[in-house]
């Protein structure tokens, strides 16, 4: 029974979530370049690895609100829990985004862009 | 007084009792264990072994009890497998051995010691594999013989549980002196304390004990009164008879309390999951036996046990005792049996010469002590009679000329003390072997917890007092950053030596071996042979050794057995233990019950049962129910003398005829708001919302992202920026599951406001020819002609002063009128509306007749037609799939199943024979042939007897069945026949729509 | 066709209209639960972003009534309940007094900043008090509802068993039930069965 911090209701137990899988798992633009294979990747294949991994839940017994998380699927450690749309903070969160084969989703790219920009100015 | 009560010991029990082992009528006194009364009556044998049913006496005094498991109580509140160590004595206990026919004396399994060289650890991979069908025989057998207890004949358990959360600061988990030091230590700081103590007093160990004393005063008073400190304390919950059996994420504990004992409880047994801050772990130490010929014979006990028995309860298994140690504890035995008038034969120790003020006090007293020695068999029948000792020399041979009988019927054995680290290891820890002490202690620590005192492996009475109170300040400080005043104990306990010595250095010889019922696993029958015979074998791990041999997989869990089978292992492959390594502890530390884990989720509080608010009608009514989900909802209303059939075809019928009334309220209904809630849509449904206005209501399918059908709904426009979709009563919670994921995850930059609405509002749907007439009577004031409220709007309005929203939408395929009021008038409503339909025969009608009334018009039902591998074009619906829309979600994925050929394809069936109802689910076939392997086309969906049709319909999913309408197809049934029908298009009634389009 | 009708005294019926008072003593002659079923006029969803300084001066002028400034909290000025249910969803209940005004003028008012949604039947309110009751909802919510984190002024949306509920603490330390109407059958059914050996007092109002 983890403990999960929920971002706006504080610690709960996991029976108040729903687990939604891998995060940062971004829906590809429908246009002519997009293949089969891409979409199928998209669909049906999942990371599943042994250690670091970000996945999203959902306070469906609370506020449901979606939120991501990164746990250590071997200890259950989680290490951090933040907002959709943004980015891990932590040494442990940003390991296991930078291993993720996937790219990132649209809001997030705007977000990315934005902190670009704001770096430039 | 019985027999092995020992003279003038004090008892502080409440009254003499009686109760009954195995039919015999015994005494003993009230509180104590069924174990304890058992030896003091004499009885040694008290069980006979799993797999070879050799006579097997009680051995421990604790949880650690791998023999005398005992079945307690009768009827339906029969319970197998209790040790009797656990058993408390009440009046009238009725207790049964297990294990043995006809009797535990003469039990005629015990036949099987006769064979034991055939079945050996891990016989059964070997064996019973021919002839190939003989398995079923064996098997029947083998179900016999195997096991131990048997479980009620009456399978319903009449016992209540409950479930409680609590959540601490500090949870120590152990009673026993650093337990006790720690809380109260910590009882000052005002923090929220819990202790759990699987024993029905605090104290442990020191309840055992005659010879520690704590600030002057006896350990068991002193563990008393201090027990009646805490308890005083607010801020301190005790729980005893608890075993704490579960260490599991994020410092989250189970516990399962025993409520027994509380006076007029209706619980049996409450499980506690308690969230903790900070663990304590003070769970002590658990004594291991030393592994010799014989050592499983009534007689043998363990020497802690011995002299627990004897502190405690005042009952010594015999008169003639033998004590064979390895290190200093065991004398502490020798003093106890001496003072309680029992003759010590001698004392076998299998160090060389070792000196400490104990040995010397032994000494004094005049006990032979035989240093260098060991005991090389035990002899007797069904119980110790005599035993050999033998020297050994330095490197570990015995010396067969110096073997010695002497005659003994107790034998009280001391291997060492094993650190009790099961939750530790639960929790994620990790251990260290310790070579001094020939232990596992805890060196890692993963979760928020602190080990202290015996599971820490500190053996001494005063260091234990000290690291328990140092470790508890530390936690203060940590948690709330105060400093606590000093705690005061002054501890005088026995001083000993710690030396030890390895009890598996003679493995080489070979004779001890001779009739090899050298045993490690009690419980599981495992001997010396079987795990030499492991290693040989080439199973050299220790998880494989556990479980070829399934040392350590009995209820007991090895707590007497791991570390033993873990050095035989080590000598025989030259291996240093922290090589070989440990098995993982898994949960539950004791047995916990299934009943426990059920908790108050039973019965009518399984789950909850959803009523609409006209329920109280329908009841009234005596109307049959189905359940949707957890709802229930009326099935049909049989009137007279009416069955199913007659009742919903007289129910289809006149809906057509003059007019139904349903319902609908378990309907899911989503309220959306916001400046981008048709963009929205449009991502959510296939079609296209871009163009419907206010007052327009619109059919829509959503699909998943693999491109199948997921809901289906009419949605209406109510305003501008404001939508009401409904779903499916099954698809209502994942419906709106599904839209807030969409919204806030992939368009969180979308205005748009999701909120689910369902039992705001009742729905009653009005169907049939006379609809109008009937909602215009009941006083509704909208204009209810067709050009003012054609078909597919929706109108705001009153009937009779109640606010109503009416939807005219069908899923009958009948005039209709969809009628939403706020539930609170929805029962008054229905009842209104009845009152005047009443003379225009309106008929309430129930989900069965919805069902037949939609599949004549060749509607589908999401969940029924579809399975979530079905897609819209499968359906024949590829009108609702815009050409327009960029994007939707599963537009991607229809453009690769729209290219797959021979997909199944909705499509009617006739039956050949009109009154032939095909079974829902028959599979479809091209040819019928004789035997197997025929082609299945496809199956049934939804099938009926439809009474407007005069015949039975049915809709299919078929492969390629658009291009196979006219063909005949088959369906087998189950009892062998074969159901011939034609294809057809699926619609069966009024195929134009005009009554839908009612003028 | 002849049909049975049940005498109804007015035309809005609650879920628990037909229920009758309940009293069940513990085997001590206690009583450890209070429940009382309440009758609310109104409850509105608002979703909006209430941190915003403008939304939370113009409510609190309008509803003369502090703003919940995070989850979790909720405010009362005794004939409105302002509770924070998530980081941009507002419950607004208006208890069943003759001198509010009537929902739509509340509507009205609110519509200019938020969405606002009718689900005033879509929710049941219980009221629960009684020296055993945290006792009591422990035993199936796993949220710690002690007196000294579970304060006058906190609402917190959780499980009770197997339904979804949301509690609020009230200034008297009662705390007030809310869940989906059709769950209120099992909802009470679940706390006479958890409260029955410390007793509880069932008052329909």
């Amino acid at each position: 029974m983890l403990n999960i911090e929920c971002p706006y209701c504080g610690f709960r137990d996991e029976i108040e979530f729903s687990c939604g899988g891998e995060a940062h798992i971004s829906r590809p633009e429908l246009n002519d370049k997009l293949s089969d294979k891409e979409w199928s990747e998209y669909l049906y294949s999942s990371y599943n690895p042994k250690g670091l991994f970000i996945e999203r839940w959902v306070h469906s017994a609370g506020c449901r609100q979606w939120f991501n998380m990164v746990r250590n699927t071997v200890t259950n450690e989680i290490y951090e829990v933040y907002k959709i749309g943004s980015l891990p903070k932590t040494k442990e969160g940003l390991l296991a985004f930078k291993n993720n084969w996937r790219r990132k989703t649209k809001s997030e790219l705007i977000d990315l862009k934005k902190k670009k920009n704001n770096g430039k100015k | 007084m019985e027999k092995n009560r020992i003279k003038n010991f004090s008892i502080d029990f409440r009254k003499k009792v009686f109760f009954y082992f195995d039919n015999k009528k015994l005494y003993g006194f009230e509180g104590e264990t069924l174990a304890s009364a058992l030896i003091a009556n004499n009885i040694k044998l008290v069980g006979r072994s799993f797999k070879y049913h050799r006579p097997r006496g009680i051995i421990a005094i604790g949880s650690e009890e791998p023999n005398a498991l005992v079945t307690i109580n009768k009827g339906d509140k029969t319970e197998p497998n209790i040790q009797a160590t656990k058993v408390h004595l009440y009046q009238g206990l009725i207790a049964k051995s297990q294990n043995c026919w006809p009797n535990l004396k003469y039990d005629f399994g015990s036949i099987l010691s006769f064979f034991s060289k055939l079945i050996p650890a891990g016989f059964y991979y070997k064996t019973f594999m021919w002839p190939p069908n003989g398995w079923k025989t064996y098997e029947h057998f083998i179900r016999k013989m195997a096991g131990l207890g048997k479980a009620a004949e009456i399978h319903k358990d009449p016992n209540r549980y409950e479930h409680v959360h609590s959540h601490v600061d500090v949870l120590i988990v152990g009673g026993g002196i650093s337990g006790l030091v720690s809380c109260l230590t910590l009882a000052n700081s005002n923090l929220n304390i819990m202790i759990a103590d699987e024993n029905e007093e605090l104290g442990g160990n020191l309840n055992y004990e005659n010879d520690v004393f704590i600030n002057s005063v006896a350990a068991k008073k002193w563990a008393k009164q201090t027990t009646k400190k805490l308890e005083n304390l607010e801020n301190v919950k005790i729980l005893t008879h608890s075993n704490v059996f579960g260490y599991h994420d994020h410092n989250f504990i189970t516990i399962s309390e025993n409520c027994e004992h509380e006076v007029s409880n209706k619980i049996t047994q409450r499980l506690w999951k308690v969230r903790a801050k900070r663990v304590v772990l003070a769970q002590g130490l658990i004594e291991r036996p030393i592994v010799f010929s014989g050592n499983d014979l009534p007689g043998v006990m363990l020497s802690s046990a011995v002299r627990g028995y004897a502190n405690k309860y005042g009952v010594v298994l015999g008169k003639k005792a033998i004590i064979f140690t390895n290190n200093d504890d065991a004398y502490r035995t020798a003093l106890v049996l001496y003072k309680a008038g029992i003759k010590i034969q001698c004392i076998v120790d299998l160090r060389e010469q070792v000196s400490s003020k104990l040995l010397s006090k032994v000494q004094n007293i005049g006990i032979e002590i035989f240093f260098g020695h060991t005991l090389s068999k035990v002899i007797g029948r069904y119980c110790v009679k005599k035993v050999e000792v033998s020297k050994l020399s330095k490197e570990g041979k015995i010396n067969s000329n110096s073997k010695k009988i002497i005659n003994a019927d107790l034998v009280a054995v001391s291997g060492g003390w094993t650190p009790s680290v099961n939750l530790f290891s639960q929790s994620g820890g990790k251990l260290k072997w310790d070579s001094q002490s020939l232990n596992f202690k805890p060196s890692f620590h993963f979760q928020n917890e602190v080990t202290i005192g015996g599971c820490n492996g500190t053996f001494d009475y005063e260091k234990t007092v000290l690291e328990s109170i140092d470790k508890t300040k530390v936690i203060v400080k940590d948690l709330i950053n105060k400093n606590l005043r000093e705690t005061n104990l002054k501890i005088d306990s026995p001083k000993f030596n710690k030396s030890l010595r390895s009890t598996w250095f003679f493995n080489s010889s070979k004779d001890i071996f001779k009739n090899d019922k050298a045993f490690v696993d009690f419980q599981n029958d495992v001997t010396v042979s079987d795990v030499l015979l492991a290693s040989n074998e080439g199973y050299n791990s220790v998880e494989h050794l556990k479980r070829y041999t399934t040392l350590g997989m009995g209820t007991d869990q090895g707590k007497t057995s791991n570390i033993n089978g873990l050095e035989i292992l080590s000598v025989k492959l030259n291996k240093a233990i922290p090589e070989i390594g440990t098995t993982t502890f898994r949960m539950p530390y004791s047995p916990v019950r299934l009943g426990l884990i059920g908790g108050r989720d039973i019965s009518d509080l399984f789950d909850p049962i959803r009523l609409t608010k006209i329920d109280p009608w329908h009841r009234l009514n005596k109307a049959k129910y189905e359940n949707v989900g957890q709802w229930m909802r009326a099935w049909y209303y049989p009137q007279d003398n009416e069955n199913m059939q007659t009742a919903v075809n007289r129910e289809v019928l006149n809906t057509r005829l003059n007019a139904g009334i349903l319902d609908a309220s378990t309907l899911g209904k989503i309220d959306i708001k916001g400046k981008d809630s048709r963009k929205f849509l449009n991502m959510i449904y296939t079609n296209d919302w871009s163009l419907i206005k206010p007052g327009q209501c619109k059919y829509g399918i959503m699909l998943n992202e693999d491109g199948m059908v997921m809901d289906d709904g009419v949605t209406t426009c109510i305003e501008n920026n404001h939508f009401h979709m409904t779903t499916t009563t099954g698809g209502s919670a994942s419906v709106l599951s599904w839209l807030e994921e969409w919204s806030q995850t992939e368009w969180p930059h979308l205005d748009v406001n999701i909120t689910s609405v369902t039992e705001n509002w009742s729905v009653l749907s009005l169907s049939g020819p006379k609809a109008r007439e009937i909602l215009s009577q009941s006083g509704c004031d909208i204009d209810l002609s067709n050009k003012n409220f054609p078909f597919m709007t929706f109108k705001n309005g009153k009937i009779g002063g109640i606010p109503v929203r009416i939807f005219r939408i069908s899923f009958t395929g009948e005039l209709s009128y969809e009628i939403n009021t706020p539930s609170r008038y929805g029962l008054y409503l229905w009842q209104k509306i009845l009152k005047s339909g009443g003379k225009f025969n309106l008929m309430p009608y129930g989900t069965e007749a919805m069902h037949v009334l939609r599949a004549e018009k060749g509607f589908i039902i999401v969940g029924q037609e579809t399975d979530g591998s079905v897609s819209p074009l499968d359906l024949g619906m590829d009108w609702i799939i815009s050409k327009n829309k960029k994007d939707f979600i599963g537009k991607r994925s229809l453009k690769i199943s729209s290219t797959i050929k021979n997909r199944k394809e909705l499509v009617g069936i006739l039956t050949d024979n009109s009154e032939q109802i095909i079974p829902e689910g028959a599979h479809s076939i091209e040819d019928v042939k004789s035997s197997p392997p025929v082609e299945m086309l496809g199956h049934v969906t939804s099938s009926y007897y439809s009474p407007n049709c005069n015949r039975s319909i049915a809709l299919a999913l078929i492969k390629g069945g658009r291009s196979k309408i006219g063909q005949k197809v088959f369906f087998p049934t189950l009892d062998g026949d074969i159901i011939t029908g034609k294809l057809v298009k699926p619609n069966f009634f009024d195929p134009n729509g005009d009554r839908l389009n009612g003028i | 066709m002849v049909y049975e009708f049940l005498t109804l005294k007015q035309k809005e019926n609650d879920s628990l209209f037909m229920y009758k008072n309940e009293k069940v003593f513990s085997s001590s002659k206690k009583v450890g639960l209070k429940i009382t079923n309440i009758n609310v006029k109104n409850i509105l969803n608002l979703r909006v972003n209430y941190r915003s300084f403008s939304f939370q001066n113009y409510l609190k002028k309008v509803l003369k009534l502090e703003i919940p400034k995070n989850v979790g909290i909720f405010k009362n000025n005794g004939k409105l309940s302002l509770l924070a249910i998530g980081p941009s969803e507002l419950l607004l209940i208006i208890a069943d007094d003759k001198n509010i005004f009537s929902k739509s003028n509340y509507e009205k008012l609110l519509n200019n900043f938020s969405n606002v949604t009718d689900v005033t039947d879509h929710y049941h309110s219980l009221n629960l008090s009684g020296d055993k009751l945290r006792w009591v909802l422990s035993k199936g919510c796993s949220v710690d509802l002690n007196k000294s984190v579970f304060r006058p002024g906190s609402c917190v949306q959780t499980l009770l068993g197997n339904s979804n509920v949301i509690f609020t603490c009230n200034s008297d330390n009662s705390i007030t039930l809310v869940c989906v109407s059709s769950y209120i059958e099992y909802v009470l059914r679940w706390l006479k069965d958890a409260a029955n050996q410390e007793g509880y007092f069932f008052l329909t109002n």
